[in-house]
């Protein structure tokens, strides 16, 4: 009630009312309280407690049902435009076409060992088996094996492992990267050394 | 203080999808809350409904409130806005002095008979002073009568007051002035 009256008298400063009025409107509402105060108001019926009681648990779960299918949605919304951002900028990175294959574009001779060598040449024959062969790369291949060793078909003689030699030199028609020299040379000591 | 922190734990609890806080808020505010539709309204049944969409209104909306001290005042408004909700849907005026009389009078008087011990004539008294009470708000309009009702029971301040009805505080010190002295005025005549 002080506090009703201390909130009055602070708006009545506030808006500069004439003190006639003011006093007035003081009265007035001070009565009016009073009047409201004295007065008894209803209770609400037991019954009505008791259904409001039962109807919680009813509709509670409801509610936290519709919240975790919302918060479930959202997370699937933002997981959703993520991954999409993230193909978008795959496909459209400049550096998509090398990301493409984990082999190196090129290939040096110098600081790469045996071993690794072996491993990238099955990783480039299980790729060139896949790839369309370049034809004129094969074909300038061919001419400079056969100039320097003869028949295309006595590479079976230089790797006997080499079944379809045909494929063999469109495997190292692939091998973009080394010189086509190198195969072609490595191939004849290689078939001087089988004669 | 212990009220207080009995607020927080409640409003903590209903945040969290426990009932035990809504319970809690039931006994607390119940009353008040159904007094306050019943004096805007002035009809049992309609008080009954508010409550009930209150305290269903009341499972969403807590999840959205952010607790600054200022709770009940809270609570009254969205009571405030569903009754005028309400009011706006089903377009019909409110005439409940003989609704009042005819559906209330006879249950009040047993109902308070027993829980306040009170003799006969007290009791008989008081009721007539209640329907008096309720006869007299029903001939306020709508707006004094929700603007009363909301300072009396929800502890509105004039500004909250003017900030819910969205209306200037002068207005609403002014409506509240103009509801009450006119509340007194039709309560004295009846006492002649």
């Amino acid at each position: 009630m002080k506090n009703k009256n201390n909130e009055i008298n602070e708006l009545i400063e506030q808006l500069s009312l004439p003190p006639q009025q003011a006093r007035e409107i003081i009265r007035d509402i001070q009565q009016g309280d009073q009047l409201l105060n004295q007065a008894s108001h209803p209770e609400p019926p037991e019954h009505l407690i008791r259904r409001i009681e039962q109807s919680l648990p009813q509709q509670h779960p409801r509610t936290v049902w519709l919240k975790t299918v919302r918060r479930i949605a959202a997370v699937l919304m933002i997981g959703l435009t993520l991954a999409l951002v993230s193909q978008w900028e795959k496909i459209h990175s400049p550096d998509s076409s090398s990301n493409q294959s984990n082999i190196p574009a090129t290939r040096s001779d110098t600081d790469i060992f045996d071993d690794e060598l072996n491993i990238w040449d099955l990783a480039l024959i299980q790729q060139a088996q896949e790839q369309n062969v370049d034809d004129m790369l094969y074909s300038e291949i061919l001419i400079l094996w056969e100039d320097l060793n003869g028949e295309a078909d006595n590479i079976s003689k230089i790797n006997p492992s080499t079944e379809n030699p045909q494929q063999y030199l469109k495997t190292a028609s692939v091998m973009r990267t080394m010189p086509t020299e190198r195969i072609v040379v490595s191939g004849k000591n290689e078939f001087l050394q089988a004669t | 203080m212990k009220k207080l922190d009995s607020l927080t734990r409640a409003i903590r609890q209903c945040q969290k999808g426990n009932n035990d806080g809504f319970t809690w808020m039931l006994h607390e505010y119940g009353s008040r809350l159904y007094s306050y539709f019943f004096r805007i309204t002035g009809s049992k049944t309609e008080a009954e409904d508010l409550l009930q969409d209150l305290f269903v209104k009341l499972l969403e909306k807590i999840q959205i409130y952010q607790h600054d001290g200022r709770f009940e005042n809270w609570l009254f408004r969205v009571a405030a806005n569903l009754a005028r909700d309400r009011g706006r849907q089903k377009k019909r005026a409110i005439n409940t002095v003989s609704q009042f009389r005819n559906e209330e009078n006879q249950e009040n008087l047993l109902n308070q008979m027993e829980a306040n011990q009170l003799t006969p004539p007290q009791l008989f008294e008081q009721t007539q002073q209640h329907d008096r009470l309720q006869k007299a708000l029903m001939q306020l309009s709508p707006g004094d009568r929700e603007i009363i009702m909301l300072r009396h029971f929800g502890n509105l301040s004039f500004n909250e007051i003017a900030e819910t009805l969205d209306i200037s505080i002068g207005t609403a010190l002014s409506k509240v002035h103009r509801g009450l002295k006119k509340l007194r005025n039709i309560m004295v005549q009846y006492e002649k």
